[in-house]
């Protein structure tokens, strides 16, 4: 009888070592038991600790503008089809993978086939609706050696090594789709122009000291994005010297 | 007026938690964010139908299911890095601990979902076997014993001496 209360003290123990009623169960099964559950309900304050994870910051202010945008009728692209983006980004990650795993011939030069490799290393970038802090954003391109006299709204950007350097890998979030972008410091222009692998268009152009590489499945998207990174450096160059595209 | 205020209250009460019920569910902190935006902007459309406080953690654990559903029923990508798992900002913690939170982080996104799920509903959410069972639609047995085996799966998988030294930092 007492094995068969122990075995089942133990079962209820692993399934739920916070419930009250183990702990009267524990001192009529003696000190094996009692000790026993210690060391659960302690581990189980570690699990409690562990599973707490950071929450970002100002979560419930950004949920509550959800109600206020809604009821004014304003919109975002999160919340105004946050679903369809998501499958525009799913469709592009598997059109990506598929390339690969398919091994089609390339129509781009080494370094744009690099860049379109590497965006199915990061699938979850292209699913990134938040915009990014422009603190972090500056933080990263100033690294990379590129000041933008004018901010440019981008909604992942993560430093990456690509075709053997460091680089900005960043998306811009389109009607189209997500567009991906890959800042190249200091790196020769010696591949400008559009350029296609599998179903992923691309765009190189020379930026700043280095290369901009635009990818997506769709035209419209590239030169939105590219308009506005022109338009972002022109702002502060008049001249207009640093953005050459090579059609 | 009211359900502006009602929502509020909602996003007070659960946001934190529903959060962190998403980002064990898809173990990726962007994709968390949008299923939590998601689930907190079908609650908003929906809150004058929202009248069984009672029912409203269920109601949207059940959204935000539906919807990484969706998302990954087509597609699996790959998981978190175990070095992106969020752990600096444990300031509560000390130094000592926070390596024990990083190993039991580490070992639950190794725990298959079957198990991981039950368990982040009852530690995280505070959810009941019955609860669970509601949610999950399985039997309460059914989830006392992936509960069992989740915890012993976790265990293994932090190794019997690191499991036992996470219970005793815990137990400091």
């Amino acid at each position: 009888m007492q094995g068969t209360d122990r075995q089942d003290f133990r079962l209820r123990l692993g399934a739920d070592p916070s419930d009250p009623a183990l702990a009267r169960e524990a001192m009529a099964l003696g000190d094996g038991a009692q000790d026993e559950l210690r060391r659960a309900q302690a581990f189980e304050r570690a699990l409690g600790e562990a599973l707490a994870i950071p929450v970002p910051d100002q979560l419930a202010q950004r949920l509550q503008a959800i109600a206020v945008q809604k009821s004014s009728g304003g919109s975002a692209w999160s919340g105004r089809a946050p679903w369809l983006a998501l499958a525009a980004s799913l469709l592009l990650v598997l059109g990506l993978a598929s390339t690969i795993w398919v091994n089609q011939p390339a129509t781009a030069s080494p370094l744009g086939i690099a860049a379109v490799e590497h965006l199915v290393h990061e699938p979850f970038a292209l699913l990134r609706t938040e915009i990014v802090a422009q603190e972090r954003l500056d933080g990263l391109l100033r690294k990379a050696g590129l000041e933008l006299p004018q901010a440019v709204a981008v909604n992942y950007a993560s430093p990456c090594p690509v075709y053997g350097q460091q680089t900005v890998h960043m998306v811009v979030q389109q009607p189209s789709g997500p567009v991906s972008v890959i800042y190249f410091p200091r790196r020769e222009s010696d591949a400008l122009g559009d350029f296609r692998h599998g179903p992923t268009n691309g765009r190189a152009l020379a930026y700043g000291d280095g290369m901009l590489v635009l990818m997506a499945n769709d035209d419209a998207g590239i030169g939105a994005v590219e308009a506005i990174w022109q338009s972002a450096m022109l702002a502060g160059e008049p001249s207009g010297q640093l953005i050459a595209g090579m059609d | 007026m009211e359900a502006r205020q009602r929502f509020d209250d909602l996003v007070r009460t659960y946001s934190t938690e529903i959060y962190r019920y998403a980002y064990w569910l898809c173990r990726d902190e962007a994709v968390a964010n949008d299923l939590v935006q998601e689930t907190f902007l079908r609650a908003w459309r929906s809150i004058a139908q929202l009248r069984e406080v009672a029912a409203v953690k269920a109601w949207l654990i059940t959204i935000v299911r539906r919807e990484h559903a969706r998302l990954f029923e087509r597609k699996r990508f790959p998981t978190e890095d175990i070095d992106e798992i969020p752990v600096e900002d444990d300031v509560n913690l000390s130094a000592d601990a926070q390596i024990d939170v990083h190993l039991v982080r580490a070992a639950m996104l190794e725990l298959p979902d079957k198990y991981r799920e039950p368990l982040v509903m009852q530690v995280v959410m505070g959810m009941s076997c019955k609860e669970i069972a509601d949610s999950l639609e399985i039997s309460e047995s059914a989830v006392m014993t992936q509960l069992f085996r989740a915890r012993q799966k976790l265990k293994e998988l932090l190794g019997p001496g690191e499991a036992a030294e996470v219970a005793d930092h815990a137990r400091d």
